[in-house]
């Protein structure tokens, strides 16, 4: 029966369409506002592929603008040096220029030093059937490289005198970070391969190596899982590269003078008050008051 | 029942719709997760498929509830299905829900627009 012919009808079908309209009408809104959100997000999408693509995107500007600081920062050390060259008060700034630039990592460095290999272990013991997937997991922890594990590398490696330190290629700065992110450890939020893990280090190599193998050192650490987990080497030469990341500085500031010298004032006094680690004592005020002398007067440069 | 009533009828859903969409809007704060915003959309398209087929059905006086609801619910699962299995292996199977989700709307509107428009030419009297 064609509809353009149809008998007089009742008017049943409105309730049920009604009720599924108004339904349709929620569902439409909230996904509308699901969708609004994910573009709020910045996510293109949802869907794997737009993801994936978005992520390869992001990743190669990321290298590009990491190519672009290496260029600039060339170029600014080619200033400098054409600057040094002028007259012996700018030799002096660049000599000091130098230094800093040594001590906070965005130079590459050669010189010598060790290098520390650290990775898991290569017989992991077998699940004995009795045990939770939990607490073999827990079990188990010591055979695998942490971001502790090269977290104590690194410390140990400063406390040897280690002036520079990079981490497979990624170079230790003051605000680097050293941490487990799933399955990878991240380096200056750049992800390293977790197994091995290379600590390259340019310091004194005789200090550095002694103060690594010594009984009770960071090499004994692992004698009893796996003496492979760790290694040491000394290098008659390293280089280490320069670190990539962007420097920006948005919360720190140099200090007034007045504030400096407040600071000063409290450090030396925490200094003063902190137990002696020969007596365990703690000073009197009288060596407090006595430390106050030696500071320069206010107004010296 | 005049053809007047009668295209009133069908504006009843229209009205409902709108209703639930700005209900949705003001007082049901939540989102979906994104992972099943997919299924969400497709879902609200399910259910203009379901009331375009329903107000056809009415105006031809030919509606039942059970085949009303069953076809939604079942047409509903099916796309989910549909959709979730097309992600598992890689092809955009959702894509059919829609293109047939899709073109039904657009049939059950267009009969919809065509009997509405003879009805109230008969009523004026201008076509034979």
């Amino acid at each position: 029966m064609s509809i353009f012919s149809a008998p007089p009808r009742s008017d049943a079908w409105i309730p049920p369409v009604a009720v599924l309209s108004a339904i349709f009408g929620v569902l439409a809104a909230a996904s509308l506002r699901t969708q609004d959100q994910i573009r709020g997000e910045g996510l293109l999408g949802t869907r794997p592929q737009q993801v994936f693509s978005a992520y390869n995107e992001v990743r190669s500007t990321v290298s590009d603008q990491k190519k672009k600081i290496a260029d600039l920062q060339s170029s600014l050390s080619k200033y400098q040096e054409a600057a040094a060259k002028e007259t012996d008060n700018e030799k002096l700034l660049y000599a000091d220029l130098q230094k800093l630039q040594v001590m906070s990592g965005i130079v590459a460095v050669s010189g010598p030093g060790v290098t520390v290999t650290l990775r898991d272990a290569r017989k992991v013991p077998p699940k004995p059937s009795d045990m939770s997937e939990q607490e073999y997991i827990q079990w188990t922890n010591g055979y695998h490289i942490h971001d502790a594990d090269i977290q104590t590398v690194v410390n140990e490696l400063r406390a040897a005198g280690a002036e520079a330190i990079s981490i497979n290629d990624q170079r230790v700065v003051s605000s680097t970070a050293i941490r487990c992110v799933g399955p990878v450890v991240q380096v200056n939020a750049v992800p390293t391969s977790g197994s091995p893990v290379e600590i390259k280090a340019i310091g004194d190599p005789e200090a550095i190596f002694s103060g690594f193998i010594m009984p009770g050192g960071v090499k004994d650490q692992y004698a009893m899982t796996d003496p492979a987990m760790f290694a040491i080497v000394k290098s008659k030469r390293l280089t280490l590269p320069a670190y990539s990341g962007a420097t920006p500085l948005r919360f720190a500031e140099i200090a007034t003078e007045k504030k400096a010298e407040q600071a000063q004032r409290d450090s030396e006094t925490a200094t003063d008050t902190a137990p002696d680690p020969l007596t365990g004592d703690t000073p009197t005020n009288s060596a407090t008051t006595k430390s106050e002398s030696p500071r320069p007067a206010k107004g010296t440069p | 029942m005049s053809v007047q009533k009668e295209i009133g009828m069908a504006f009843v859903p229209l009205l409902f719709a709108g209703a639930g969409f700005a209900v949705g809007t003001f007082f049901f704060p939540y989102t979906i997760p994104p992972t099943l915003a997919p299924y969400f959309s497709l879902a609200a398209l399910a259910c203009l498929d379901a009331i375009c087929g329903g107000v056809r059905a009415g105006v031809e006086g030919k509606f039942h509830r059970d085949i009303f609801l069953s076809g939604f619910f079942i047409n509903s699962l099916i796309a989910g299905g549909l959709a979730y299995a097309g992600d598992r292996i890689g092809v955009d199977l959702y894509l059919a829900a829609i293109v047939v989700l899709g073109w039904r709307v657009f049939t059950n509107l267009s009969l919809l627009r065509r009997y509405f428009l003879t009805q109230s030419q008969l009523a004026k009297g201008t076509r034979e």
